[in-house]
């Protein structure tokens, strides 16, 4: 959690007190690893909050910035971008290069006024369906204390 | 407007929109009557249905029916996976005559109805997934598969047992087989064993035809076939070309070769780890040998008998301890992995020391006993029999005191600290990819694991590592023979049946570049993994552009992110594409009308 969340959610309750914010959440998965293991927390049924929203590429090195600018444009509170672990990629090194451009896309983000940790980079592979979900149970509570986008209206 | 063929095109634009309560499983968390209702008022859509398993045979017909009837363009799909069963749905629609390129599959069930227990939640989550998908559909484009003729010889990287039995399948089945092997002669590691599992008779070490070994492939098979070319001392350089046609440099003593082939199989196995890692088993003292070093004895003692003696002093062994595990299951100083056939080898040369001297004390200190083969309870319970010591626990350290060697370990059973004083020492060294198996992997773009081992695209089934290139024996890790050869003989009959079509299709998911945006500036072809990129000068406009040749591309899409002015679009995953899910994804309705 960033410095600023944890400020929030402690000096005025934020609005992680709001029971209902429900957080806009996408979530970019590589067709082979991240993709996989989603449907693998699927089989398993691994419950989890609602709000997130997959988005299937074939490598997490296609999640175009732009893609995630968008998203966040249009009114996403949280872009979870998951791709395979670092020397398990299914193209060699497409996660390497997500892996710079996140790094990058944070302190993008941070330009524009949002939380960085908004954005967030996880590998997942294709047998760590508990993996996908603790992620998304993680990201969709530190999404729920940053609260609303600052796209529409939040702080 | 009044042109009739116009309106034509015009009605089929529309987009079908089909939801699969897949037997209830989907359905009993999720409303589908109600989405597909809400869905009827969208313009876009001409007709949605409601099916219980569009997967099944009473589903592929439903579907065709619909696209007969209705006149629709497009399909938007709300059911399982896509990587489940989409194939399935989008093959019996291309049946009927869609182009399945215009077809979108969401996930509804392993990402929505069996994760989400409130049915409202799950609802809403899988009525924004359908209108992504619609969303996506209407910004499809058609397109035609790639169709490629694949060229009718092969190229076999290693001559080992499995390199061998792979050149010798196809070869039987009349393509030309080029066998690259690095060392001056065939057989590789499998030809310095004295004796195999589970016969515990020799290895094939000799080109007779017995009966233990009528059924492994032979040098002189190899050498002699006509289909064959060996090529001793030589290793593979540089791979061009694509699928279908690969353009090959190998390195050859008599100087470059250069070959064309429409499929690859690599065999380049493994090599032993090297003991000297750990130092505190002092491998390098006369006592400390290596498993692979008591195969030469023991080839040595078959050839001109006189025993098995130590290389220090040339004495019988009186007390042999085996080591195990040497380089593997040991994160700190080895390979995370096990060996697999370490077991079964150590208790297969205790049990032929013991055969030569029954009066040595043999000991085999193991952490696990593993031998997953077949026979492998009965080899071990025969070593048990013959007085073989079986000690489970870990070996701390051999410790040299003057001219004497002891073995310090554990007795995990007894829960004692042995100090066993030992003639000679047999370290039971793991396995590991063969030197240059990595620049192999690169050359031919194959990913490796964790442990540099050549990586399945899927673990659990055995397929090409790229397209027509596959893997066989020790090079995806360690095995012993019988499964190399397998894989061998598999890995022939998919390259056969592949040359034997001569052509074959894939997706044309595939990068393109639009010439006209694009400025030469090269960023894509550093991106690519694939050297499908390359940078040329376009003599009519006097520029630089850069070409994608599709049949190598992979279409990951990285290079349309880099590329600095949108240049590059990836078919299926065009930027509008993805960018109208992301859309519709996040303006998405909070609040609810189901």
């Amino acid at each position: 959690m960033s410095t600023d969340a944890a400020h929030k959610s402690a000096s005025q309750g934020g609005n992680g007190g709001d029971e209902h914010f429900e957080p806009r959440i996408l979530v970019f998965c590589c067709n082979w690893c991240s993709y996989a293991g989603a449907d693998l927390a699927g089989v398993s049924r691994l419950q989890m909050p609602p709000y997130f929203r997959v988005i299937r590429t074939m490598c997490s090195a296609r999640v175009d910035p732009e893609f995630i600018m968008r998203a966040f444009q249009k009114g996403a509170d949280g872009v979870l971008v998951a791709g395979c672990h670092p020397a398990d990629c299914h193209y060699i090194g497409g996660n390497y290069r997500t892996r710079r451009r996140m790094a990058l896309m944070k302190v993008l983000l941070q330009q524009f006024g949002f939380d960085p940790d908004r954005l967030r980079l996880e590998w997942v592979s294709a047998g760590e369906g508990e993996k996908f979900q603790k992620t998304i149970i993680e990201f969709t509570n530190t999404i729920k204390e940053l609260g609303v986008s600052p796209m529409k209206g939040g702080e | 407007m009044a042109d009739p063929a116009r309106t034509k095109e015009e009605e089929r634009k529309g987009i079908a929109v089909y939801l699969c309560s897949c037997r209830n499983e989907i359905g009993r968390h999720v409303d589908l009557e109600a989405i597909a209702e809400g869905l009827k008022k969208d313009p876009r859509v001409v007709t949605v249905g409601v099916h219980e398993a569009l997967c099944s045979n009473e589903g592929q017909e439903y579907l065709k029916d619909e696209l007969r009837s209705k006149k629709f363009e497009r399909v938007a799909v709300g059911a399982c996976s896509p990587n489940i069963q989409g194939l399935i749905v989008s093959r019996a629609l291309e049946e009927e005559g869609m182009n399945r390129y215009l077809f979108e599959q969401v996930n509804i069930r392993e990402q929505c109805a069996w994760v989400h227990p409130e049915k409202k939640e799950a609802t809403r989550k899988a009525k924004s997934l359908v209108k992504s998908a619609i969303a996506r559909a209407e910004k499809l484009q058609p397109l035609e598969d790639i169709i490629i003729p694949i060229k009718d010889s092969t190229l076999i990287i290693g001559g080992g047992v499995s390199g061998m039995q792979a050149a010798l399948d196809i070869a039987a089945a009349g393509y030309k087989v080029y066998l690259v092997e690095r060392t001056d002669e065939l057989g590789g590691r499998t030809y310095k064993l004295s004796m195999t599992f589970p016969t515990h008779n020799c290895g094939i070490c000799c080109i007779q035809y017995c009966r233990e070994c009528v059924f492994t492939p032979k040098i002189e098979d190899v050498l002699q076939d006509k289909n064959i070319e060996v090529m001793l001392n030589s290793e593979v350089e540089e791979m061009t070309g694509g699928f279908g046609a690969r353009h090959v440099r190998i390195k050859t003593p008599k100087g470059p070769r250069e070959v064309d082939v429409g499929t690859i199989i690599v065999a380049t196995g493994s090599k032993t780890f090297d003991p000297k890692r750990i130092p505190e088993l002092r491998y390098g003292h006369p006592n400390v040998i290596s498993t692979t070093e008591l195969e030469q004895i023991l080839v040595a003692q078959r050839e001109k008998g006189g025993g098995i003696r130590r290389p220090l002093d040339g004495k019988v062994p009186k007390t042999v301890n085996f080591i195990q595990c040497v380089g593997s299951r040991d994160k700190t100083k080895g390979n995370a992995h096990c060996s697999l056939v370490c077991c079964t080898y150590a208790i297969g040369q205790a049990r032929e020391i013991k055969k030569i001297n029954p009066d040595a004390a043999v000991y085999i200190h193991y952490i696990d006993l593993r031998g997953p083969y077949r026979g492998f309870e009965e080899f071990y319970n025969a070593a048990k029999e013959e007085g073989i010591n079986f000690v489970r626990g870990r070996v701390s350290e051999v410790v040299v005191d003057k001219d004497k060697t002891y073995v310090r370990a554990a007795d995990t059973d007894s829960d004692t600290l042995l100090n066993i004083d030992s003639d000679l020492i047999v370290l039971a060294v793991g396995q590991e990819p063969a030197d240059g198996s990595d620049q192999i992997a690169k050359i031919l773009h194959i990913q490796t694991d964790i442990d540099r081992f050549m990586k399945d695209i899927n673990p659990m089934f055995p397929s090409e590592f790229r397209r027509g290139i596959y893997v066989a024996g020790t090079a995806q890790g360690p095995k012993g023979i019988r499964y190399s050869i397998e894989e061998a003989k598999s890995a022939a009959a998919s390259a056969i049946d592949l040359m034997k079509k001569g052509k074959t299709k894939f997706p044309r998911i595939v990068a393109f570049v639009d010439e006209e945006r694009c400025r030469g500036c090269g960023r894509c072809e550093k991106t690519c993994e694939y050297e499908a990129i390359t940078v040329v000068p376009d003599p009519k406009r006097g520029v630089l552009v850069s070409r994608i040749d599709e049949i190598r591309c992979e279409g990951c899409g990285a290079c349309a992110v880099a590329c600095c002015n949108k240049a590059i679009k990836v078919n299926g995953y065009r930027l509008e594409q993805v960018e109208a899910m992301v859309t519709e994804l996040s303006e998405e309705e909070v609040t609810s009308d189901e």
